[in-house]
């Protein structure tokens, strides 16, 4: 009998041998975050913080869009849609679509401003001419702006309460580093200036418009810096193009909007769209029936970018400048000078009112669905800036059928409140 | 080398085929120096008995009775035999014979009924094998013998079957699997379902993936979760035991405590091969879901498309779609052997259409089990069995190019037209899913007769899984096409050794156990996509102008070792005591093995002197017991995700990651008794239990401000599930021609978050996880004024908001979202010629369901048949005089998320069954059976739950922790005829 046992014991003993006390497996897939220090890794993080800006620039010009009538909600509120409280144009910290942008955004900075010091530590040149560290300073800039210009408030890091103004000032921060960082590193011009176009930016929000002039004045007419999208799959495409592609949705629409009549009146290619001949794909709430499907054709397919900045922004900052001198004849220069590329007439206005009037629609027209109008309508809301808004994006009248108390901000959502303990439960 | 092998094992494969047919030929050839043992068993009632192993004792020479109780045991040297008849729920009874050459010996069995059953073998939970007797825990039995309905799959097989086991039906579509639980939810975060062995050996039991693409999130395809379990034919199963929680499950560790579920099949015997065919034939019937209405408006235009009088309500626009689904299977078995080898082999064909236009589902299984006995102390059992599942689905779910979808929202569908035309081009789709399943096992015993004994098991599963999907070019929803592919590969490696030493003393007895086991399981996945073809063609995923791909390969590697101790007193006290320890892949690094305890004890008082036999026979019993729930291969560790982005590498934010991190631990109590009385007529058996799980892993919220992961498992929580089950057994009338049996069963169930660790509640899914709340809590929207007639006022009791903050979050607790009680009911009636009528019922209730259709459907203003009053009133202009109860459930102006939810209770009818002995009517057969089933075709709901059913479950399918409705149709009613042969 002990030989039985001594037998068992010894088959016991292999398996354990073989199996019981070896746990280590190698799984791939997974990168485990120490080979992020590899500098050979370092150009897949900064491609990070801009796919994730990208994500969120996605949602944010999407919602936004028909927030601030730049489209119309035209149905579908879940999964590609707009909700019933966006369709009035209210962001409600605990909606759908709120959670999105911010979530992305705010990767998008960490992976930016985490990479630019992890670049600094473990890449012997440090950061200066480094074009990972350019970049991940350049997303997590305009990670910032993006924050900055879209939301009431913030929070960075799990911490507290930070202001909208606060986060401009990181956005100004960060596209300094960049700026710095790029020196005058041939092959890191693009990126220079899309730091200054962005900077410039983000001082006009801060009302810095000697730095914004300055910047502005670095960046050529035919400047642009996109954010990418692609064909190759759904979570990649541009939304606002999906969302209203009738592939299946017809979530959003042009009718309605400023836009609408003025293309009708204008052909102007900074807003196309066309007559679908279709209704929306559901009832809209606010409206109590189906609406038009006009389709918009400025993001013409599933890859179409969306702009990050432009000369063309920069010359309408310095617009807005002249504007706020009250030289508005000067104004209307740059603005008509773009225009007559454009084929299209003159803008004349009759008072400084009434320019400031045409700068805000030419503003939209010129950045039409790229998710810049709620930071505008934001900023000059707060500035009590001179000039109106077409009826059909006005809080309040009946023509755009926006909530009096149309929003011009997200709260922080209530994901991000339940748990972070820094900041309160409820807005 | 490779030679010599080759030559070797093909020397080895000529042997084996030589000895089977050996086995399977030369028996009756040397019959003439042989003599013959043949009888019948019947019940004391004196009923044929089928399904009785009558075997010699010492040898591996018997069968099992046919349908009429007979049998035949051949070839039987002269001399004297002690012959053994047993079988689950009766009294083994041992007889001597005399067996002369050349003659027929007739020997007869009346078996007693046995409730209890205290000395049938159990296996599952216990090191080695044990008697009822010594088991201080509940463990559920089922023979397949005892089931009298023909068995679609394992998963109905187990529906209705025991207190504490819950199989919930799932959707209609075709290959739908059922979600498993075992007394409740123990972990919030990781999978509840069992885990499975077939004889011996841990297969697949987590959901096999969906037919979708990973860029679809919203899950473009049939949205069904097949599961593994269905790939066994459930003619082959002899029996299934399952132990439900940790009390029992210790001995299996890491990833046992949701409970386990062996699984059985079927052994040959010695003897004449005995050869059984089975063919069932039947149909698949959609029952109305909705209430009979018709809330279409009065020249609204725009339901000018929709064709009058072809659509109804009550199956949710569906009518035009539906159809009975033809069912038809095909199986054939043959057992048998010689005394060194017997085997048993079977086929399986398995054609079953879906009510749904494109549902289909076929099986093909062969499966070859072998006992070989090569020296009288050592034992080869070898199983092997193939199946292939093949699954055609139709579009569905919440799903915008799905036909119930569409159908459901008519006008207001993704094509905004209701005619079922336009509607139907969604069938364009083809959506196919394919497993090749492949398992294999052998286990070697080693038992000398003496004081020890040993089994050593080694097992091989492996599950292919091929998905495929197109949407062709043209496709009106995606002009340019799509095709996707999904491929694979599933692999569970089990090495099992376990050995036993029993020391006599006397009347007592100490039988002390060890033993090793190791699972590795591996995941290699391949997928796929090509979109917008060049034109018309059956493409293949290069044709796609875009193209990407995906690879996933996963190895865990759980082991451990146990030691078990059980005291035996006087054969009837018995007290067991053991510990698992294991480790885990997924462990984290500063974690080391991990060890879980058991104790239990078991008193049969009624083999004590002062009982009084009268009072029948009566088991007490109690366990405690841990086991635990590994977390996920890479949840231990910080880590990114590398993605591409426009041809551009890139790295994002996965797992946070945390060094500590372990299994979360479920210990469980329990205490019952099992008893029977009056002759056996009326048996119960009880249990109270309670299971608490520590360290459970929960994913604590991080948030989305730190701009990493937002959510990371720790090993923070506590929850519970405690309960009572309960199971009458009756046999009311009993005579041999007539009888009436009754059962009924309770099971209750109540769990708590007790702690999360200082963790802010969360939620997934749809279920909120909430300290002082049930595992897991449904919250949403109600109102304070539903009959005033005034619009509705919401509800707003959210404990987290402080005295003074305005009232924003209106999701309040509503309840929990399992079953809290269940109830179900059994009755055979018995009648002349052996001809039986069986039924069983269930009755779930005191739970909640998410109705994601309704509230959608309101959300978009389609006219939705639970709103009929409601339109009574605003369909004459008097919506003013609407209560606010109609208001708000129909009134998208008060739409919020989360409005439908539905007391869940219902009660359902699982079969009606009358099964009818042919005899040998049909010419060349020993004797046949006749069997006519009616499943699932009658459902009571709860009055307040209007539409739908409360089994159904959403586009995550059986894999997701809670059931909740989305665009599917609720499971099918079968109607079955199965004639079984034996030959």
């Amino acid at each position: 009998m002990m030989q039985h046992l001594k037998r068992f014991g010894l088959a016991s003993a292999y398996i354990l041998a073989a199996s019981a006390c070896n746990f280590d497996v190698t799984n791939p897939g997974p990168t485990d975050d120490a080979f992020l220090d590899n500098p050979e890794a370092h150009q897949a993080v900064a491609n990070g913080s801009a796919r994730m800006l990208f994500d969120a620039l996605n949602e944010v010009a999407y919602t936004t869009s028909a927030v601030t009538r730049e489209t119309f909600p035209a149905g579908s509120t879940s999964s590609f849609g707009i909700s019933i409280n966006q369709q009035a144009g209210l962001l409600i910290y605990d909606d759908e679509h709120i959670y999105d942008g911010w979530q992305s955004v705010q990767q998008s900075r960490y992976i930016g401003e985490s990479g630019f010091a992890r670049f600094g530590e473990t890449y012997e040149g440090g950061t200066a001419g480094y074009k990972p560290a350019v970049e991940a300073a350049l997303y997590a800039a305009y990670a910032n702006r993006l924050i900055g210009e879209n939301w009431c408030e913030a929070a960075v890091d799990g911490g507290p309460i930070v202001s909208r103004t606060e986060m401009l000032q990181r956005a100004e921060t960060w596209f300094t580093t960049a700026i710095d960082a790029a020196g005058s590193v041939a092959t890191l011009a693009a990126q220079k200036t899309a730091a200054y176009a962005g900077r410039a930016s983000v001082r006009a929000h801060l009302g810095n418009w000697a730095g914004a002039l300055s910047d502005a004045a670095q960046v050529p007419t035919g400047f642009a810096f996109d954010a990418r999208y692609e064909e190759a799959q759904q979570n990649e495409f541009n939304r606002i193009y999906f969302a209203g592609a009738d592939q299946p949705y017809r979530a959003v629409t042009v009718w309605n909007t400023p836009y609408e009549a003025y293309f009708t009146a204008t052909d102007d290619p900074r807003v196309p769209w066309t007559d679908t001949g279709l209704l929306g794909d559901a009832s809209v709430g606010v409206v109590g029936a189906r609406v038009s499907f006009f389709r918009q054709l400025k993001h013409a397919d599933r890859g179409s970018d969306i702009r990050l900045s432009s000369g063309y922004e920069m010359r309408l900052i310095e617009a807005e400048k002249l504007l706020m001198d009250g030289t508005y004849t000067e104004a209307m220069n740059i603005l008509n000078a773009r225009r007559a590329d454009l084929g299209l007439a003159d803008l004349a206005p009759a008072s400084l009112a009434e320019a400031w009037t045409l700068f805000k629609r030419e503003r939209g027209i010129e950045l039409w669905l790229e998710g810049r109008r709620l930071g505008d309508l934001y900023r000059w809301d707060a500035n009590n800036t001179p000039g109106t808004l077409d009826l059909r994006e006005t809080a309040g009248a009946a023509e755009s059928y926006l909530d009096a108390g149309q929003s011009l901000c997200y709260p922080i959502p209530k994901a991000e409140r339940e748990a972070n303990p820094n900041i309160p439960l409820q807005p | 080398m490779f030679h010599s092998m080759s030559n070797t094992l093909g020397r080895f494969a000529r042997l084996c085929a030589a000895t089977l047919l050996a086995a399977v030929l030369a028996a009756p050839a040397a019959a003439q120096n042989l003599g013959t043992i043949t009888g019948q068993v019947t019940s004391t009632s004196m009923a044929p008995l089928s399904e009785v192993q009558v075997f010699i004792v010492g040898t591996q020479m018997g069968g099992l009775t046919a349908s009429n109780g007979r049998y035949l045991i051949r070839n039987v040297a002269p001399g004297t035999y002690e012959v053994r008849a047993v079988r689950i729920g009766y009294q083994t009874l041992t007889q001597s014979v005399t067996v002369t050459a050349g003659q027929v010996t007739s020997l007869n069995f009346t078996l007693g009924d046995e409730a209890l059953g205290l000395d049938d073998i159990v296996v599952t939970g216990t090191a080695g094998a044990a008697r009822r007797r010594e088991i201080g825990n509940s463990i559920v039995q089922i023979s397949a013998t005892d089931l009298a309905a023909p068995q679609p799959s394992v998963d109905q097989m187990l529906q209705a079957q025991s207190p504490g086991l819950l199989v919930s039906a799932g959707n209609g579509s075709s290959g739908s699997g059922a979600q498993i639980r075992l007394r409740g939810s123990v972990s919030v975060s990781q999978s509840n379902q069992p885990i499975i062995y077939v004889d011996g050996v841990r297969v697949r039991s987590e959901p096999y993936a969906r037919n979708i693409s990973p860029t679809e999130g919203a899950g473009r395809g049939g949205n069904v979760t097949a599961s593994p379990l269905n790939d066994i034919n459930p003619n082959d199963i002899e029996r299934i035991e399952v132990i439900k929680g940790s009390a029992a499950s210790t001995l299996y560790g890491t990833e046992a405590a949701a409970g386990v579920i062996q699984i059985f099949t079927k052994r040959g015997s010695q003897g004449a091969p005995r050869w059984t065919m089975q063919v069932d034939q039947g149909f698949n019937k959609l029952l109305p879901f909705a209430p009979d209405v018709d809330v279409r408006p009065v020249g609204d235009a725009s339901f000018s498309e929709t064709p009058q009088g072809e659509y109804s309500y009550k199956y949710m626009n569906l009518d035009p779609f539906l159809r009975n689904g033809y069912r038809q299977k095909y199986s054939m078995s043959v057992a048998g052997g010689a005394q060194t080898l017997q085997y048993f082999l079977s086929g399986q064909w398995d054609g079953n259409e879906g009510v749904l236009p494109l549902d289909h589902e076929n099986k093909t299984g062969m499966r070859g089990n072998f006992t070989f006995t090569p020296l009288d102390a050592i034992t080869v059992q070898i199983n092997s069995a193939y199946n292939r599942t093949e699954i055609q689905n139709t579009p569905a779910g919440n799903n915008a190019q799905g036909l119930t979808l569409n159908a459901f929202r008519r006008e207001r569908n993704y094509f905004a037209n209701g005619n079922p035309d336009t509607i139907g081009l969604v069938l364009a789709q083809d959506v196919r899913t394919r497993v090749d399943r492949f398992v294999l096992g052998s286990t070697v015993s080693y038992d000398p007769g003496g004081a020890f004994n040993s089994r050593f098991t080694v097992g091989f599963d492996q599950a292919v899984q091929d998905n495929r999907q197109l949407r062709p070019y043209g496709y009106r929803q995606l002009p340019g096409g799509k095709l996707y592919t999904d491929s694979r590969n599933y692999t569970t490696l089990t090495a099992d050794l376990v050995g036993s030493y029993k020391y006599d003393m006397g009347e007592n007895s100490l039988t002390l156990s060890a033993g090793g086991q190791s699972v590795t399981t591996e995941t290699r996945v391949v997928q796929a996509e090509g979109t917008d073809f060049a034109g018309p063609g059956e493409p293949d995923v290069d044709a796609g102008a875009n193209r990407l791909s995906w690879e996933t390969r996963i190895r865990e590697v759980n082991a451990g070792f146990f030691g078990q101790a059980l005291y035996n007193m006087k054969d009837k006290y018995f007290l067991t005591a053991g510990i698992r320890v294991d480790g885990n892949s997924a462990f984290g690094s500063a974690l080391g093995l991990q060890a879980y305890p058991k104790v239990s004890a078991s008193w049969v008082v009624s083999d004590e002197g002062f009982w009084n036999d009268d009072y029948g026979a009566l088991k007490l019993r109690a366990a405690y017991g841990q086991s635990g729930r590994a977390p996920g291969t890479f949840d231990a560790v910080r880590t990114w995700r590398p993605i591409g982005y426009g041809g551009q590498p890139t790295y994002l934010p996965e797992n946070l990651g945390n060094p500590n991190l372990g299994p979360e631990r479920t210990g469980e109590t329990e205490v019952g008794f099992d008893w029977s009385g009056f002759s056996d007529r009326l048996a119960a058996d009880f249990t109270w239990y309670h299971q608490k799980t520590t360290d459970g892993l929960f994913a604590v919220r991080h948030p989305a401000s730190e701009g990493f992961a937002t959510s990371q498992l720790e090993n923070v929580g506590e929850l519970e599930n405690k309960g009572i089950e309960l199971n009458l057994r009756s046999t009311l009338y009993d005579t041999e021609n007539w009888g009436v049996d009754l059962g009924a069963s309770i099971y209750t169930n109540h769990s708590e978050v007790l702690s999360l660790g200082g963790a802010a509640p969360f939620s997934g899914g749809g279920s909120w996880i909430e300290e002082g709340y049930p595992v897991t809590l449904i919250r949403g929207v109600t109102i304070e004024n539903p009959d005033a007639l005034s619009n509705p006022q919401y509800s707003c009791t959210d404990s987290r908001v402080q005295p003074g903050d305005a009232c924003v979050n209106l999701d309040v607790p509503i309840g929990p979202q399992a079953p809290t009680k269940v109830f179900g009911f059994n009755a055979a009636l018995r009648m002349p010629k052996g001809i039986e009528i069986t039924a069983r019922g269930e009755y779930q209730g005191g739970h909640f369901i998410y109705d994601g259709p309704s509230n959608e459907g309101v959300n978009r203003n389609i006219r939705w048949p639970t709103c009929a009053e409601y339109y009574e009133y605003t369909d004459n202009g008097i919506g003013d005089q609407a209560p606010a109860s109609l208001r708000y459930w129909c009134d998208r102006r008060f739409y919020r998320r989360g409005t439908m939810i539905h007391k869940a209770d219902f009660f359902k009818i699982r079969d009606v069954t009358a099964r009818v002995p042919l005899g040998d009517l049909i010419p060349g057969s020993a004797n046949s059976t006749l069997t006519l089933s009616a499943q699932n075709f009658y459902r009571w709901r709860n009055d307040d739950f209007p539409i739908f059913d409360p089994e159904m479950v959403s586009n995550g399918g059986f894999g997701t922790q809670v059931p909740s409705i989305t665009e599917h149709i609720p499971p099918a009613a079968s109607f079955v005829a199965s004639l079984r042969v034996v030959f």
